[in-house]
C-alpha cells in the first residue's frame, strides 16, 4: 500500500507541526515497518522494542526531513536498519541455524518443505547468519518485495551493488540449509 | 501456505488483469532476471518468499505506542508554539502568517505601557482567527467602563455588514443581521478618536480587528431560504432496508414487509441455473419490493435482500439474498424479478455487489474478499483484503473501485481492484458513497474535530472539500448522485436536531433541506431522491423531487461537472500552496506553480464558462488575509482555461493569468456568478461579500445580449444570502453578458469598485 507521493509530501508538511498528521504516517506505516524489524529480528518482545525506537527517531527527526524524490518509507527503513544493527550489537542474536540444516531435506522440493510454521521459521533463520548488508538487503528483498532500486536507495548503495548482495545472500543461505549439498549429490 | 497474504511484488497488471499475487502465485521479475541462468538460486528465493515470517502486531502495542507518540509530539510542538493561536487551520494558513497576525492585533490594541488606568484596552473573540463560523457574533472586551454611543458610531467592518450592538458589562456584542459572509476575510475598525471610556481615557491607536470566515456556500441559501424537500410517502421498509432507483424511476427496497395489495412478479425460471426454491407472497415475509414510478400497487420483485443493484443498461437486477447456513446466493432476474436465478451459491454472506458490466457482477464474499461472476456463473478471485487491513464495505458502479473500511478508528482505503493500487481516504470510517458513474468518492473526514465532508474523481488522491450547511455539524448517510454532481448527507447539529441536505457539487451549495433519513439514494438523473425515514409505524420508503437539480453530466452553468471538480480541486491546491497536485492538475508549460502567488488564505471562484471549442474559462479571485506587516486583505484576479485530456478523461489547467497582487478596494465585492439556462428562461445568481443598499441593485445588473441589447430581466435580492437573482423569461441564443454598474452600494454607501462584466451561460 503506497501513498500518493503528493498526499505524503503533503502529510509530511503537516506532520512536522501537528501530532494527528504523524499520527496518520504512523498508521500507514506501523505495518510495514513493524513487519521488516519482526522480519530480521523474529522475537515479539525485541521487534516492539526497535519498532518503538524507529518512531520516536523519526518525530524526533520529521522537522529536518526533506523530501528527496523517495517515498518516506525509504527513510523510515534507514532508521530501522540502524535500529536493527544498533540492536544486534547489543544484544546478540540467539537463534540458531542448527534447525534449519537439521530438517532439510533435499529429497523432497523445496517449495513443498514450506508446510508448516516452524519449518518456515527455521528456513528464514538461514538469513540470519548472513553478513549485515547481505542479510539487510535479503530481507527487503524477500520480506518486504522492494524493488532494487528502492532496495539502493535505503542501503545507500546502487542497484548493481544490491543485486551483488543478494546474489551472494542466496549462495550463503542455499549453504546454510545445505541445499547445495544436495543438489551436487543429486548431480 | 505460511506467509503473510500481502498483495506482494506480482506482475504488473495489464487494465483489468487480475495480479498474480491475487492468485496465490508469486512473481518477481528483477529475481527472475538476477538468476536467469541460475534457476536453482531463484528457487531458493521462492523458498524463502514463502517462509518469510508471519508478523501480525499485536493491536495493543500498536495503539500504545501511537498514543505515545502523539503525545509527545503534542509535548514538543506545544515547547514549540511561541503564540496562542488556534489549534487547526483548515483553511490553509500557516503557522507563520496566523502569528503574524496575532502580533497585529496585541500591537493595534496595545496600551501605552506606563498607564493601564487611563488607557484603554481591548480584546477580541475573533481576532487573528480564520475561521470563524459566520453564525459567531463579534465580542469586544475592553479594560473599562466605555462610551457606547461613541464606541458603536465609530465602528466600521469591511465588507459592509449590518449589525446590531449590544453591551454587557465592558464587553460590546456586535451581532450580524444576516450572519457574516463564509470564506471572506474581515476588518472591523473602531476610529481612534471613537474609542472613548466613560472617564475620558482614549486608546493609544485605532483598533483594528482582522479575521476571516470558515469556508461556507457564498453564494448558497441558507436554511431559512434553502427549500424543503416535498416527500411523496410509498410505503414501509424494513429493518436495515437499502434503497435503489429502478431504471423507470421506480424506487425498490431491499427488504420490507409486502403490504396487502401487493403484486408478486417472479416467474418459473426457464435458466439452465438454480432457480429460486419459492417466491414470497404479500403480507408474510420480507422481500425486495418496488414501489412503482407513478404509483400503484408495491410489486414484489424476490425474497428479501442484501444488496441489489440493476445492470448498466438496466435489463437484469441481482440481488444478494440470505442462503442456508448464514451465505449467501447471488441471484440474477429480470429488471422486474421475472426468471430469477441462481449465480453464485456462497457459505459466507455477500453484503455488497456492483455490475461490473452488462454481464458481469463484483461482489464482496465474506468482509475481505472481491470476486467477479459472469452470467454463464463462472467466477473467480478478483482481490483479497488481509484481516487486518480492514473489510471491504463498499463497491463502485463498474466495478472499479473497493472502499476498505478500517478494522478500527478511521483512515480507510480505496482500493482500484484493476490495478490493486490503494489510496488512502483521509479520515474515512463508515460513511464513504461512490457516484454511480463510479467516477467520483465521497466521504467524511473524521481526522478533525469537525468532520469534513471529502470528495474526489476516483484514483486521483486531489480531496476537495465540500462545504456544509453546517461547519460544525456531525455528518452521516452520504450519497452522490449518478454523474457525482450533487451530494446528500444527513448533519447532526446537535442531539435531537438532524437534517437531511441535498447539494450541489462541488460548491457544496444546499438545494434542499429535509427530514433526517436513515438511507439516501439518488434517481439517475440527479432530480429526485429516495430514502428512508422513520415514522412511528416504523422505517418508511419516501421519494422527493429535488428543486433547482441540474441535469446529468453538467453542472447549471453548462460546465461538465468534471471541469467543474478539477477546477475547484485546482484553486483549492493554490490556496493549500499543494504544488504537486497543482503539478497533476495543470500542463507542464501553463507555469502553475510559479504564478500562484505565495501564502495564499482563501480564493472566489466567481465564474466558469465553456467556451465554444470546448474548453472552460474561469474567473478566480485569490485572496491573502492580513497580516502584521499589511493590514488589509490583497488580491489578485486570475484567469484560467482548462481543456479536456485527448482521451476524453479529466480536465486540466492549460492556460492560467494571474494579476499582481493589490489591496482590496473598500466596496462590495463579486464572490460568484453562476448560471442556469433552459429552454426558456435564463437565471443568473451574483453573490456579493456584503450587505448590499437594496435601492441601487436593479439599476446597477444588467443582462446583454450578444448584439449587446440590454435583456428584459427582473432581479430579486435575498439579504439574507447576499445573492441577487436576475431572471430573463425568454430563449436565449448565444451568450449572455453580465454588467454589474459601479452604481451599486452597499449599506455603508460604498460603490462597486470597478465596473464588472462576465460571460453567463455557454
Amino acid at each position: 500500500m503506497t501513498l500518493p507521493r503528493a498526499y505524503e509530501d503533503h502529510l509530511v508538511e503537516r506532520a512536522k507541526k501537528d501530532a494527528d498528521a504523524f499520527g496518520e504516517l504512523y498508521d500507514h506505516y506501523f505495518g510495514q515497518i513493524y513487519r521488516f524489524v519482526y522480519s530480521r529480528l523474529r522475537d515479539q518482545s525485541a521487534a516492539e522494542d526497535v519498532t518503538s525506537e524507529v518512531f520516536f527517531k523519526a518525530l524526533r527527526a520529521i522537522g529536518r526531513y526533506k523530501p528527496s524524490g523517495h517515498p518516506l518509507s525509504a527513510w523510515l527503513y534507514q532508521i530501522s536498519v540502524n535500529a536493527i544493527n544498533d540492536h544486534y550489537r547489543s544484544k546478540r542474536p540467539t537463534s540458531s541455524l542448527d534447525g534449519a540444516i537439521a530438517v532439510a531435506d533435499p529429497a523432497r522440493a523445496v517449495v513443498d518443505r514450506v508446510v508448516d510454521q516452524v519449518e518456515a521459521a527455521r528456513v528464514w533463520a538461514a538469513i540470519d547468519d548472513l553478513p549485515p548488508q547481505q542479510r539487510t538487503a535479503m530481507t527487503l528483498k524477500l520480506g518486504e518485495d522492494m524493488k532494487l532500486a528502492q532496495i539502493g536507495t535505503i542501503m545507500g548503495k546502487s542497484e548493481g551493488a544490491v543485486k551483488l548482495l543478494i546474489h551472494r545472500g542466496m549462495i550463503g543461505v542455499r549453504q546454510r540449509l545445505g541445499i547445495v549439498a544436495a543438489v551436487e549429490e543429486e548431480v | 501456505m505460511p506467509g503473510r497474504g500481502r498483495s506482494g511484488n506480482g506482475r504488473p497488471p495489464n487494465g483489468r488483469d487480475v495480479p498474480q499475487a491475487w492468485l496465490a502465485g508469486w512473481f518477481d521479475p528483477e529475481l527472475s532476471d538476477l538468476f536467469h541462468d541460475q534457476p536453482e538460486l531463484l528457487e531458493t528465493a521462492r523458498l524463502l518468499r514463502a517462509s518469510r515470517p508471519d508478523a501480525e502486531p499485536d493491536p495493543r502495542f500498536r495503539n500504545r505506542l501511537r498514543a505515545s507518540l502523539v503525545a509527545e509530539a503534542e509535548r514538543t510542538r506545544a515547547r514549540r508554539r511561541w503564540f496562542p493561536g488556534p489549534a487547526h487551520f483548515a483553511w490553509g494558513g500557516t503557522l507563520v502568517g496566523v502569528a503574524a497576525i496575532a502580533a497585529t492585533v496585541f500591537a493595534l490594541f496595545r496600551a501605552p505601557a506606563n498607564d493601564h488606568q487611563t488607557t484603554v484596552v481591548a480584546l477580541s473573540n475573533v481576532g487573528a482567527q480564520h475561521a470563524v463560523s459566520p453564525d459567531d457574533v463579534i465580542t469586544i472586551a475592553f479594560n473599562q467602563p466605555m462610551d457606547q454611543r461613541s464606541v458603536q458610531a465609530g465602528v466600521h467592518i469591511q465588507p459592509a455588514t449590518q449589525v446590531s450592538y449590544s453591551w454587557h458589562g465592558n464587553n460590546l456584542s456586535i451581532a450580524p443581521v444576516h450572519h457574516l459572509a463564509g470564506n471572506t476575510p474581515y476588518t472591523v475598525t473602531i476610529d481612534q478618536q471613537s474609542v472613548r471610556a466613560s472617564s475620558g481615557a482614549t486608546a493609544a491607536s485605532p483598533i483594528q480587528i482582522a479575521f476571516g470566515t470558515a469556508s461556507t456556500p457564498p453564494a448558497g441559501p441558507k436554511t431559512g431560504s434553502a427549500p424543503r424537500l416535498t416527500p411523496v410517502r410509498l410505503g414501509p421498509a424494513g429493518p436495515g432496508a437499502v434503497l435503489a432507483f429502478a431504471p423507470d424511476g421506480s424506487v425498490v427496497v431491499t427488504s420490507a414487509v409486502p403490504p396487502a395489495g401487493a403484486a408478486a412478479a417472479a416467474g418459473p425460471s426457464p435458466s439452465p441455473l438454480t432457480s429460486p426454491q419459492s417466491s414470497p407472497t404479500p403480507g408474510t415475509t420480507p422481500s425486495l419490493l418496488e414501489y412503482p414510478t407513478g404509483g400503484g400497487s408495491p410489486v414484489i420483485l424476490g425474497p428479501a435482500a442484501a444488496a441489489a443493484a440493476f445492470s448498466p443498461n438496466g435489463s437484469l437486477l441481482a440481488t444478494s439474498v440470505a442462503g442456508a447456513q448464514g451465505g449467501s446466493d447471488l441471484t440474477v432476474s429480470g429488471a422486474d424479478g421475472h426468471q430469477p436465478a441462481i449465480l453464485i451459491t456462497s457459505s459466507t454472506p455477500i453484503p455488497a455487489l456492483s455490475w461490473a458490466s452488462n454481464d458481469t457482477i463484483v461482489y464482496v464474499q465474506g468482509t475481505s474478499t472481491v470476486r467477479s461472476v459472469d452470467l454463464s456463473g463462472v467466477s473467480r478471485t478478483v482481490a483479497t483484503v488481509p484481516v487486518s487491513t480492514g473489510s471491504v464495505t463498499a463497491l463502485a458502479a463498474g466495478g472499479r473501485y473497493a472502499y476498505v473500511a478500517p478494522a478500527q478508528g478511521t483512515g480507510g482505503l480505496l482500493l482500484d481492484l484493476g490495478t490493486g493500487v490503494s489510496t488512502p481516504l483521509s479520515g474515512s470510517a463508515d460513511d464513504v458513497a461512490f457516484s454511480a458513474d463510479g467516477k467520483t468518492v465521497a466521504w467524511v473526514d473524521r481526522t478533525q474535530s469537525s468532520p469534513k465532508l471529502r470528495t474526489e474523481p476516483t484514483g486521483s488522491s486531489t480531496p476537495l472539500t465540500v462545504s456544509t450547511l453546517y461547519p460544525s455539524a456531525d455528518l452521516t448517510q452520504v450519497a452522490l448522485s449518478a454523474d457525482g454532481g450533487e451530494i446528500a448527507y444527513v448533519a447532526h447539529r446537535h442531539p435531537g436536531s438532524r437534517q437531511l441536505v441535498v447539494a450541489q457539487l462541488p460548491s457544496g451549495a444546499p438545494l434542499a433541506i429535509g427530514a433526517p433519513v436513515s438511507d439516501v439514494v439518488f434517481a439517475a438523473r440527479g432530480d429526485r431522491v429516495g430514502f428512508i425515514t422513520t415514522e412511528e409505524l416504523g422505517p418508511t420508503v419516501e421519494t422527493a423531487t429535488v428543486p433547482g437539480a441540474s441535469a446529468p453530466n453538467q453542472t447549471a452553468s453548462g460546465v461538465p461537472s468534471a471541469a467543474s471538480t478539477a477546477l475547484h480541486a485546482f484553486v483549492d491546491a493554490q490556496v493549500r500552496g499543494d504544488n504537486s497536485v497543482l503539478s497533476d492538475l495543470s500542463a507542464a508549460d501553463a507555469g502553475a506553480v510559479d504564478r500562484t502567488p505565495a501564502g495564499l488564505s482563501r480564493a472566489y471562484i466567481i465564474s466558469a464558462a465553456a467556451n465554444p471549442d470546448g474548453t472552460i474559462a474561469a474567473r478566480v479571485e485569490l485572496i491573502i488575509d492580513p497580516t502584521s506587516k499589511h493590514d488589509s486583505p490583497e488580491t489578485a484576479d486570475e484567469t484560467l482555461t482548462l481543456t479536456q485530456g485527448s482521451s476524453g478523461g479529466s480536465y486540466i489547467v492549460t492556460a492560467l493569468h494571474v494579476s499582481a497582487l493589490r489591496d482590496q478596494l473598500a466596496g462590495p465585492h463579486i464572490v460568484n456568478v453562476s448560471t442556469t439556462v433552459s429552454p426558456d428562461s435564463l437565471v443568473v445568481q451574483i453573490g456579493f461579500d456584503s450587505d448590499l443598499d437594496t435601492s441601487t441593485i436593479s439599476k446597477a445588473i444588467a443582462l446583454l445580449s450578444s448584439s449587446g441589447d440590454a435583456l428584459g430581466a427582473t432581479t430579486v435580492y435575498d439579504a439574507d444570502s447576499r445573492t441577487a437573482t436576475v431572471t430573463y423569461s425568454g430563449a436565449v441564443s448565444g451568450p449572455v453578458t453580465v454588467v454589474i454598474a459601479t452604481s451599486l452600494r452597499d449599506v455603508d454607501g460604498q460603490q462597486l469598485p470597478a465596473m464588472f462584466k462576465t460571460r453567463a451561460g455557454a
